[in-house]
């Protein structure tokens, strides 16, 4: 091992890839949906719905756990003098960027988070969707080293940067004062969930532990890529790994096998292709959907463009039929895969600095 | 931050209008507004219309459940296949199939009808449902997929049973839970 155990860095990697992987089997125990004790793209779709921006009656819950990320990395930032308004890179294709991360998610059926939970949990179906992550974090390092880019991103006057804090302050605000335009599930796997306290609390330490770590799965896989065992995230990433592994073996939540996995399908291609998008995408704009939450709260609102588009797109896929289920993947999702692919492709050609 | 007039009068400004929508919020009755309760009516009319179903379907498909219970499967299954006409796509009457089809031992055909309802409507499957119809499915699932497997193993080329087998992990998948 190549990293230095004195290093403060290296545990709060190692510390935040455990709570990861612990906290995302628990959750699930204490009543989140099987193998969804942490998914950041169920949870912006069940959120999605809760505000009203799809009509999927069995998705509809303003997920404690997402608060407390962003508010989490907010706290944390804050405490640390780390918060800074920043943005200004490309904000339009961050955007889309965000929008089509939920695709890539609906069409696998998860984040890259609840994909390292499934495969923990012995979901084998998952192992098209960990080939497809991997080799859209290689195909997006491949575009960073021709010189893609989205450009700078600048200190911003006027505190942008609190903005999406600031509107989750307010989704807070819903989640305990439960005015009626908020829907909640009373059917469906909206409607499993782990007692509220409980949610925010954890949402709001994993928040913390990613803000002041940097920790990211899709991070964790380009940095061992780029750096095999010299990076913390590498060891992060193992941690959570045996974290949820362990966690599942203790608890029960284990179930070796290829067919009737929870929240799973066998439409292998289709995993591997909404993965590959989903990591691709995430290399160019800087993290996955968790990341993306954790940087909009320290106030980036370059990622905050992000997260909106991740609403956006939780809206679109419950209401046009592009996440897929059990039974399969859409012909709306599989051509939602395939845009969002042309669409990372435009951006990599557009967004090229060429030498001369 | 507040450098002059200009200032002072847009923050002065911003603190009345805070003022003002605390108070609006502090003093607002239950219902007011064209919209006041809207959420509330959108939760109320959808618990009516999930009720209104629910005897609709007690209705519509009480003779076939009687039917069933007292043994006639044959007749239930006509009586279906009659309602089936009238309310296409219903997915209670891939259910009620399954079910009777299940009690025939038709465990192929069972698995392709419940499969086929699950898709049309997860309440099957929730335990907080009314329509909650787990321990029927578990039990299809059970019996049927070891018949399914063996039958598949004999005739590996048999593309109908293939699609059965693909039902019935559907089912299993379905069971196991997660997210939708």
């Amino acid at each position: 091992m190549s990293v230095s155990l004195r290093d403060r860095h290296f545990w709060l990697v190692l510390l935040a890839g455990l709570g990861l992987g612990i906290f995302g089997v628990l959750l699930a125990v204490w009543g989140n949906p099987q193998n969804s004790g942490i998914c950041v793209s169920c949870f912006i779709e069940n959120s999605s719905g809760a505000l009203g921006l799809h009509d999927n009656a069995r998705m509809q819950y303003l997920r404690p756990e997402l608060i407390g990320f962003v508010l989490g990395s907010v706290v944390c930032a804050l405490g640390f003098r780390e918060f800074r308004s920043r943005g200004g890179s490309a904000p339009m294709a961050r955007l889309v960027s965000g929008l089509f991360l939920i695709v890539g998610s609906a069409v696998f059926i998860g984040c890259p988070i609840k994909l390292f939970l499934r495969l923990t949990a012995g979901d084998l179906s998952s192992l098209g969707g960990v080939a497809g992550l991997v080799a859209g974090v290689w195909i997006g390092l491949q575009g960073l080293a021709r010189g893609v880019d989205l450009g700078r991103t600048r200190e911003e006057r006027g505190a942008t940067g609190l903005l999406v804090p600031a509107g989750f302050v307010l989704l807070l605000i819903f989640l305990l004062a439960r005015p009626a335009f908020i829907l909640v599930s009373e059917r469906g796997s909206a409607a499993q969930h782990a007692p509220l306290v409980v949610s925010l609390l954890v949402g709001l330490l994993l928040g913390a532990l990613a803000q002041r770590s940097r920790f990211c799965v899709t991070g964790s896989v380009r940095d061992a890529i780029l750096m095999g065992r010299r990076s913390p995230l590498f060891w992060g990433f193992l941690a959570f790994l045996i974290g949820a592994l362990a966690t599942g073996l203790l608890s029960g939540q284990f179930n070796f096998g290829l067919y009737g996995q929870p929240g799973a399908h066998l439409e292998h291609l289709w995993s591997f292709l909404g993965m590959l998008l989903v990591g691709w995408l995430s290399v160019l704009i800087g993290g996955c959907p968790f990341r993306q939450l954790v940087k909009a709260g320290e106030g980036d609102a370059d990622a905050g463009m992000a997260v909106i588009g991740m609403f956006l797109g939780g809206g679109l896929v419950q209401s046009w039929g592009i996440a897929a289920t059990a039974s399969g993947v859409s012909l709306p999702g599989k051509m939602s895969v395939l845009l969002g692919l042309a669409f990372v492709l435009m951006v990599s050609l557009l967004f090229r600095e060429r030498s001369a | 931050m507040l450098h002059d007039r200009f200032d002072q009068i847009l923050a002065a400004t911003l603190v009345l209008i805070l003022a003002a929508g605390v108070f609006l919020l502090a003093t607002a009755g239950p219902n007011q507004g064209p919209h006041a309760g809207a959420g509330n009516d959108r939760q109320l009319e959808r618990e009516i219309v999930y009720q209104a179903r629910l005897s609709f379907l007690q209705r519509r498909y009480g003779p076939v459940v009687e039917l069933r219970d007292s043994g006639a499967l044959q007749e239930a299954l006509l009586k279906l296949e009659e309602l089936g006409r009238d309310l296409p796509g219903e997915a209670h009457t891939d259910l009620l199939s399954g079910d009777i089809l299940l009690r025939m031992g038709q465990f192929d055909r069972a698995l392709i009808k419940l499969a086929g309802a699950v898709r049309r409507n997860g309440d099957y499957i929730d335990s907080g449902s009314p329509l909650n119809r787990r321990p029927l499915i578990e039990s299809a699932v059970a019996e049927g997929m070891p018949l399914v497997r063996d039958r598949l193993r004999a005739q590996p080329d048999n593309r109908s049973l293939a699609m059965v087998l693909k039902d019935g992990y559907y089912l299993q998948s379905r069971l196991a839970g997660g997210c939708e």
